[in-house]
């Protein structure tokens, strides 16, 4: 093939990628529209303020509280963290590779979380699910240091995301089950959705190798 | 023409505290700021001293290991000086070990 059709179809395939890697972070909000529709179902009482997302993928049911929809829970953990890895993998170029790397780790811990439900085995879900919390503040971080400099605003954007994730994962765990638990945990997760469909949208302007200098 | 010197060879630059401690721009490398992987180690460390819960204690304890075996890859791959290399190769196989061993 000629070096020149080559580059040509080269480039119309990582605009692909691009597109459906932006696509894969930006429908990612929808996920918390899978939180309401869980909780919508439980029986025994169930709040966004003091209950865990976790408690909402329990499988059993007791007598004072039972979520039927646990399987849509878990499935949406698995199906959102897939997207976000998927989409970090096809937006690497843009995103680099700590960045990428984090993403991915992340999405693999909530597909684990998926899979290990709460009330099956505490201390499996809670393995499964810490690189979650670890993994994507500090993503933000690095994607708000990454595109200071071509991005400055959505850039600062992503830094008091990470920070403010950040803190609310530390207070989610120092907290246990407290009044605010629930609250924490989703200061800890929601913002990110938010602010990673943010980078998605902006990765299809981005220069594909931004490496937060402007190109001269 | 080159020539080489007696400082080169490998005997006298292992017996160099110079070449040990200096990164290859002269900056001595001993200690630096930390890094995001220490920091989360850090932090799990102070989390782990709190009144956690089993499953939340069991956890922190993975993330500190999780941590310094990011730190300790990190250092083994592009630690600044060798000592840094030595220190990181030494972190990752006690982490490993204490896994291994539990």
């Amino acid at each position: 093939m000629p070096p020149a059709r080559e580059r040509r179809l080269s480039g119309i395939a990582g605009a692909r990628a691009l597109r459906w890697g932006a696509l894969a972070l930006c429908v990612r909000p929808a996920y918390v529209l899978t939180e309401f529709l869980v909780a919508a179902a439980t029986e025994g009482g169930y709040s966004f303020l003091s209950d865990s997302v976790s408690r909402l993928g329990e499988v059993g049911c007791a007598a004072d509280y039972c979520s039927p929809r646990h399987a849509l829970m878990n499935g949406s953990f698995m199906v959102f963290g897939v997207l976000l890895a998927v989409g970090a993998v096809l937006l690497a170029r843009t995103l680099g590779p700590w960045a990428t790397a984090l993403l991915v780790v992340s999405g693999l811990s909530s597909v684990a979380t998926g899979v290990a439900p709460l009330d099956r085995d505490a201390t499996l879900h809670a393995i499964a699910a810490a690189p979650l919390f670890v993994a994507q503040p500090i993503a933000l971080i690095v994607l708000g240091a990454r595109l200071r400099k071509d991005r400055p605003r959505l850039a600062g954007a992503l830094l008091a995301a990470g920070v403010v994730t950040a803190t609310a994962a530390v207070l989610f765990v120092l907290s246990g089950d407290g009044p605010a638990s629930g609250a924490l945990e989703r200061l800890a997760l929601w913002p990110v959705l938010v602010a990673v469909a943010a980078v998605g949208f902006a990765a299809t302007r981005l220069p594909s190798d931004s490496t937060g200098t402007s190109p001269t | 023409m080159t020539s080489s010197t007696t400082d080169d060879t490998v005997p006298s630059r292992l017996t160099s505290a110079s070449w040990w401690f200096r990164a290859a721009d002269g900056r001595l490398t001993l200690w630096q700021p930390p890094n995001p992987a220490l920091c989360v180690w850090i932090v799990a460390l102070v989390l782990g001293r709190f009144d956690l819960s089993a499953a939340h204690e069991t956890a922190a304890e993975g993330v500190q290991h999780g941590a310094l075996i990011v730190w300790a890859l990190d250092e083994v791959v592009r630690g600044s000086s060798p000592f840094r290399r030595v220190l990181g190769a030494v972190v990752l196989a006690a982490q490993l070990t204490s896994l291994v061993v539990g």
